[in-house]
């Protein structure tokens, strides 16, 4: 008989790990059995909350080469019916941040996916659902006949302690260190760490990770409290790295909008769309890009709301305070078109973005490097006042603005701010540096192009060709750096 | 038909390569990678179901091709267009 579950709890307390394993051995149970039990776990927040693409990955699972289009979600979801029958199979399907398919597709996706056996009286019931959400509350927008059928059988994973997370740790420290190489201090800085974090054991594993990286890369020995202090500050706990990656460069510099007018508006919880919008085609014309239209970034706001980065809110007038407008929220339809400005503006309402604080740090970090990328001085050469000694559409080459002591020491840079380039690129770079090296030092015998060691610049990609004076104020250093290629002057192909 | 009537048109060779390559595909994919048109990726697609090579499941307006790995024929055509496959890329990197 096909089932439905809810598995709640907060970030990092183990619905995905216990989904996971509850369908893992699930699976091995039912081919014991001779039953054809298939576990899909779906991340709707990676298929941006769209039941369409869900259930195309469902299906993909039986036909990996299915068709995207010419469907509808309910012919796929037939289809997904049929594919099963067909196969004799049987399917848990676990739906895992549950609330992006219910902020994008509302009660209607909800209500189809819970009661599509009904349908199919005196057929076998192949589908059961695990529904996995941080908080009830999403379900609680929900109408009553689709909530009802989800609301029989509720997992509740409540925070892990300080003490749970210490033997988390533990566990993890055995699998993946060395005996004695993480003292007893780290690992309850560590859970004490997660545990402000709100129990969060993922939270707690990545610092370990992290922190056990921080002592290989200092060659420690042992994973230091100091480390996992380090560690700390890289981590977001919140926002993911790959959230980030789906995202389009308009949708990135729309969110870079939305941040750049927090930044200079630190007084402001709420910006308008067309607050955002205006903060947005600046940046378009930084970037020297076309800004897309007001309804394109309607849509970006969706995405960037499901993926949590915004929360979307609306009201009846500017500053009215958070709690009145997360109220309203949850009073208005979730559907797209009765959402959309137009309808807004028909109803008097102005749409609104808040700015998550959780994210703060996040967009600081993306505005640190907008900072960066205007200080870089690789960026912002004067090549008027520089000796060049090639340029190509990719590189420059030119005198480094110190000589540290030698007659001539010349480096080729990318045009772009990136701190690596592709392998070819780098190849050729080696080729154009070593052919201009051998005009320039061809007062030396040999001259070598050197590894980025100790480059004070290290977040655009450069190298340095420098000749070999035992006098120069970096001989030292030269010694002690990776060299790349050494180049003899006597022989021209001979390098 | 006999087997130089099935494998001489090179149309039926391309389908019956991607497929044993990709396994399964809808009929637009096979037409696409193939660069023939719809109709004439049917018209071929029947002829190879018929001879007993392929076999095809139906979703709404979706018909789904792939070689019918229960017919002999089917088997020995995948087994040489595998090997040749292999000798080729022997020979790409040699």
């Amino acid at each position: 008989m096909a089932q439905r579950a809810l598995i709640v709890g907060d970030v990092g307390t183990g619905k995905t790990a216990l989904s996971q394993r509850f369908g893992l051995d699930l699976t091995q149970q039912a081919r014991q059995r001779g039953v054809n039990l298939h576990y899909i776990h779906v991340n709707c927040r990676q298929y941006r909350g769209i039941l369409f693409l869900i259930l195309h990955y469902a299906v993909s699972v039986f036909h990996p080469n299915f068709p995207k289009r010419e469907f509808s979600a309910e012919e796929l979801l037939n289809i997904f019916l049929q594919v099963l029958d067909e196969n004799n199979a049987y399917v848990l399907l676990s739906l895992d941040e549950f609330e992006s398919l219910i902020e994008r597709e509302g009660s209607e996706a909800v209500y189809k996916l819970t009661r599509l056996q009904e349908t199919r009286l005196g057929k076998p019931q192949r589908v059961s659902l695990i529904g996995i959400l941080k908080s009830l509350k999403a379900i609680e927008g929900l109408d009553i006949s689709t909530r009802s059928t989800l609301q029989s059988n509720i997992i509740r994973l409540e925070k892990y302690s300080k003490e749970q997370l210490v033997d988390i740790v533990n566990d993890r420290v055995e699998l993946a260190f060395k005996p004695l190489t993480v003292p007893e201090e780290t690992i309850d800085l560590i859970a004490e760490l997660a545990s402000i974090e709100g129990g969060n054991a993922r939270f707690a594993i990545e610092l370990l990770w992290r922190a056990g990286k921080y002592a290989d890369a200092e060659d420690l020995g042992v994973v230091l409290p100091e480390c996992v202090r380090k560690a700390v500050s890289s981590i977001f706990a919140l926002v993911k790295k790959s959230d980030l990656a789906t995202l389009s460069l308009h949708e990135k510099l729309f969110l870079l909008g939305i941040a750049r007018f927090f930044k200079e508006n630190m007084d402001r919880a709420y910006a308008s769309l067309t607050e955002a919008e205006k903060a947005y085609a600046i940046i378009c014309e930084e970037f020297n890009v076309q800004p897309h239209t007001h309804t394109q970034l309607w849509k970006y706001l969706q995405n960037l709301s499901t993926l949590s980065i915004v929360k979307k809110a609306f009201q009846q007038q500017v500053n009215v305070e958070e709690q009145h407008l997360f109220t309203c929220r949850e009073r208005l339809p979730t559907n797209w078109k009765e959402n959309s400005p137009q309808f807004l503006k028909k109803k008097g309402l102005t749409q609104t973005v808040q700015y998550n604080k959780a994210h703060m740090h996040l967009f600081h970090h993306i505005l640190q490097w907008r900072q960066k990328l205007a200080n870089c001085p690789l960026c912002s050469l004067d090549l008027q006042n520089e000796k060049i000694f090639y340029q190509d559409d990719s590189f420059i080459v030119l005198r480094t603005k110190n000589l540290k002591g030698h007659r001539e020491r010349i480096m080729i840079v990318y045009k772009r701010h990136q701190h690596t380039i592709p392998y070819k690129a780098y190849e050729r770079a080696l080729t154009i540096l070593s052919q201009i090296g051998r005009e320039v030092f061809n007062y030396a015998p040999k001259f070598v192009i050197l590894d980025t060691t100790f480059a004070s610049i290290n977040d655009h990609w450069h190298l340095v060709a420098s000749d070999l004076d035992p006098k120069s104020d970096d001989f030292d250093q030269i010694l002690a750096t990776r060299w790349i290629k050494v180049v003899d002057n006597m022989y021209a192909d001979q390098t | 038909m006999e087997i130089g009537e099935v494998l001489g048109n090179r149309f039926r060779l391309k389908i019956l390569k991607v497929l044993t390559q990709l396994r399964e595909l809808n009929v637009s994919e096979i037409a696409g990678r193939t660069r023939a048109n719809h109709k004439t990726v049917m018209e071929h697609l029947k002829i190879l179901e018929r001879e007993g090579l392929l076999q095809h499941k139906r979703f709404g307006r979706i018909h789904l091709y792939r070689l019918d790995e229960g017919s002999a024929k089917a088997r020995a055509v995948k087994a040489l267009l595998d090997a040749w496959g292999k000798i080729e890329n022997t020979n790409h990197f040699t």
